[in-house]
């Protein structure tokens, strides 16, 4: 990642700020990765995901005067798009109840398995979960949030943000055993 | 296989999530790129949203006033024709029931004779009858020259006309050049004055008139007339008869005006003459002075002046009713604040109006109005809710835009008004029904714990919530239709909205009023 911080990002801050389309695509262009990173973890689908990364620049383009030039910007860029893709879940999922995890047996994974899996395909387990798992998993592993905050984001208690996290944790360790076995059965073919 | 312990699960997931970068992709941009014009305004779609009303309203004025123009040339044409109609009439009256009185012996014939000389064409003519008529025999110069004194007496009444029409305006001016003064003079010449003047008026068109020695004997009786009615460059007029017309062989064939002084001075009248000369006279006092309106009793010039010109007109205004009924459509930006700074980019409002008379000059007012009010509130100026206080972080400022259905009762007093424009006051009060509400709430940057970034919403009605006051000016432009435009303010006196804030609201109305008429 280059140093966003830099005169470039500022000539570019200030070009945005003025409303600049082409310094509005150079910003999105550079910090795209970067922010769909973040948003797929939080969704369900890519498709998702592009949804809430261009409503979050579309935010980051209409506040731009309240960013303080001499924080990162990144960092803000990052909560912004959490932020969004809280507002989104609010939305669109308030209303979904949460499932239970089924009580899982102790499960046992091939790390050398684990290690052969490309960055996409352990994101995308992520997005398998349900959404209070999933936010609850990323807020807390991901992007360091305390049970508190997310307590607070998602408006629940400290104990089902840690209970959610548990649960989290152990959907995805079922799912990465899946994947053991499945490659196994594969292999011994 | 081993079992995954919590440490390296979360390790694993957060490597990946470092370490993923998604590879850009160009239709994601166009899609943002779509949505940002939008919000700024520059697609054709979003910029119709934001302008549509004030293109509305460009239209209705430009309808308005392309209606009004229409609608005052046809009526300036009718009142040109009644005052046309109206001034021949009053003349054609006046002197027809002058005539019967001042009717003369030679009336017909003058008349018929007149008929013939009334244009230039036929004024030759009857030229060349009087050159005959007056070689001929003296009585048929009396006889002719009555015909031309009654010419003549026409020709001045025809100025005197033209003088008396010029005073009050040009358009009566102009409808007199245009109509009466052909049928006034026909009129008048049944009406008397039998020997005046010869047919000098004649010469002053340069139609050419001469004189013979009998003319001249005659001369001495006309020159006071001749005086009175001196053409404005009398040279010219006869010079142009006698350079250019007069007969070769004419024995008469020297000006006129140095006859006429030559007669005056030198030539002895005969018995005849000196009569005629006597009857002249005593009708000279009553018919010659043409310059005083006063002197021609049977034209009684005061009667026939201003009073039918503008008659019909004032007749038609100030027979129409002050309606009792109107409805108005108005649209106006809507500017509004809390505690009467932050002021943001306006919303609009629209609003369909009734308003009744319950006196001659005050209405009551209701309706509904819908506004989009968009404004700021800073952190202390929004009720932070109470149910919301297990977030102990608190927004340093609210974004609001609400859509508010707004039901006025307001009364109206004319200030000052006249026919075509008026200026007025207005006060009332209104409740405020929030139909819609989004906040967005911003925080300052790095605060954790935010819990709300925004809210969406309606919290219902609020009676009597603001006090309205109003001044504006109304420009009508057709009967039934007229154009307002009206400055205003919406004072709170409660609390409004999810954030309890004091709304205040300005903004400017303009709105396009209808009367309709009822038919009894």
């Amino acid at each position: 990642m280059p140093e966003y911080n830099s005169a470039v990002l500022h000539e570019l801050l200030d070009g945005c700020l003025k409303k600049n389309r082409r310094s509005q695509e150079l910003l999105y262009k550079q910090f795209y990765g970067y922010a769909m990173s973040i948003c797929l973890r939080y969704t369900r689908s890519r498709e998702e995901a592009k949804e809430i990364l261009n409503d979050g620049f579309l935010k980051i383009f209409t506040k731009l005067e309240s960013f303080d030039q001499s924080r990162s910007f990144k960092n803000w860029l990052g909560r912004i798009m959490i932020n969004t893709a809280l507002d989104h879940y609010r939305h669109e999922i308030r209303h979904e109840v949460l499932d239970d995890v089924e009580a899982a047996d102790q499960v046992f994974v091939d790390e050398t398995v684990i290690t052969k899996m490309a960055h996409e395909e352990i994101i995308s387990l992520i997005q398998e979960l349900t959404p209070a798992y999933r936010l609850v998993f990323s807020l807390a592993v991901i992007d360091g949030y305390t049970h508190e905050e997310i307590a607070e984001q998602l408006n629940i208690s400290v104990g089902a943000s840690k209970s959610n996290l548990s649960r989290a944790r152990e959907k995805l360790r079922m799912m990465l055993s899946k994947i053991n076995i499945d490659n196994y059965e594969r292999v011994s073919r | 296989m081993k079992e995954f312990p919590d440490d390296e699960l979360d390790k694993l997931f957060r490597k990946s999530a470092e370490e993923l970068d998604s590879n850009f992709d160009p239709q994601d941009w166009n899609t943002l790129k779509n949505m940002l014009d939008e919000k700024d305004g520059r697609t054709p779609a979003a910029w119709f949203k934001k302008w549509w009303p004030v293109g509305i309203l460009a239209l209705l004025m430009l309808g308005g006033l392309t209606t009004y123009f229409l609608a005052n040339k046809e009526e300036k044409n009718v009142v040109k024709k009644e005052n046309q109609y109206a001034l021949a009439e009053k003349a054609g009256n006046k002197i027809s029931n002058e005539k019967p009185a001042n009717e003369n012996i030679s009336s017909k014939k003058a008349e018929s004779d007149f008929t013939e000389s009334g244009s230039n064409k036929d004024a030759s003519g009857t030229e060349e009858k009087s050159g005959r008529a007056v070689s001929d025999s003296e009585n048929r110069i009396t006889t002719n020259s009555d015909k031309n004194s009654e010419i003549v007496k026409a020709e001045k009444l025809k100025e005197s006309d033209e003088e008396l029409f010029e005073i009050p305006a040009k358009r009566k001016k102009n409808i007199l050049k245009s109509e009466n003064r052909k049928t006034l003079p026909r009129r008048w010449s049944k009406t008397g004055g039998v020997y005046l003047a010869p047919n000098h008026s004649i010469g002053r068109r340069g139609d050419g008139a001469s004189l013979s020695d009998l003319d001249l004997k005659i001369e001495g009786f006309l020159k006071p007339d001749f005086e009175k009615t001196k053409p404005e460059k009398p040279d010219q007029g006869i010079s142009n008869l006698t350079d250019s017309e007069k007969p070769k062989d004419s024995k008469n064939n020297f000006p006129i005006v140095d006859k006429v002084t030559e007669q005056v001075k030198n030539t002895a009248v005969s018995n005849e003459l000196s009569r005629l000369n006597i009857s002249a006279s005593e009708l000279k006092s009553r018919s010659l002075v043409w310059k005083k309106l006063n002197s021609l009793p049977e034209v009684e010039v005061k009667e026939a002046d201003v009073p039918p010109i503008s008659e019909p007109v004032k007749a038609v205004s100030e027979k129409d009713p002050t309606p009792k009924f109107a409805v108005r459509f108005g649209y106006s930006p809507d500017i509004s604040s809390v505690g009467l700074k932050n002021f943001t980019k306006p919303g609009t409002a629209v609003s369909l109006l009734i308003e009744y008379a319950v006196l001659p000059k005050l209405y009551i007012q209701t309706g509904v109005a819908r506004s989009s009010k968009v404004y700021k509130a800073e952190g202390g100026e929004y009720a932070w809710p109470s149910s919301w206080n297990d977030q102990t972080a608190r927004p340093y400022s609210t974004d609001a835009t609400c859509k508010v259905i707004e039901i006025p009762l307001n009364l109206r007093y004319d200030i000052s008004s006249n026919e075509r424009s008026r200026w007025f006051a207005e006060a009332g009060a209104s409740s405020y029904y929030m139909q819609n509400e989004k906040y967005n709430y911003n925080y300052k940057p790095h605060t954790y714990g935010v819990k709300w970034n925004d809210w969406d919403g309606s919290t219902g009605w609020y009676l009597l919530s603001h006090i309205n006051a109003s001044a504006g000016y109304e420009y009508r432009f057709s009967k039934k239709l007229s154009l307002l435009a009206e400055p205003y303010v919406r004072i709170p006196v409660k609390k409004v909205g999810f954030g309890k804030v004091d709304l205040f609201t300005t903004g400017i109305w303009f709105s396009i009023r209808y009367t309709p008429v009822f038919k009894k």
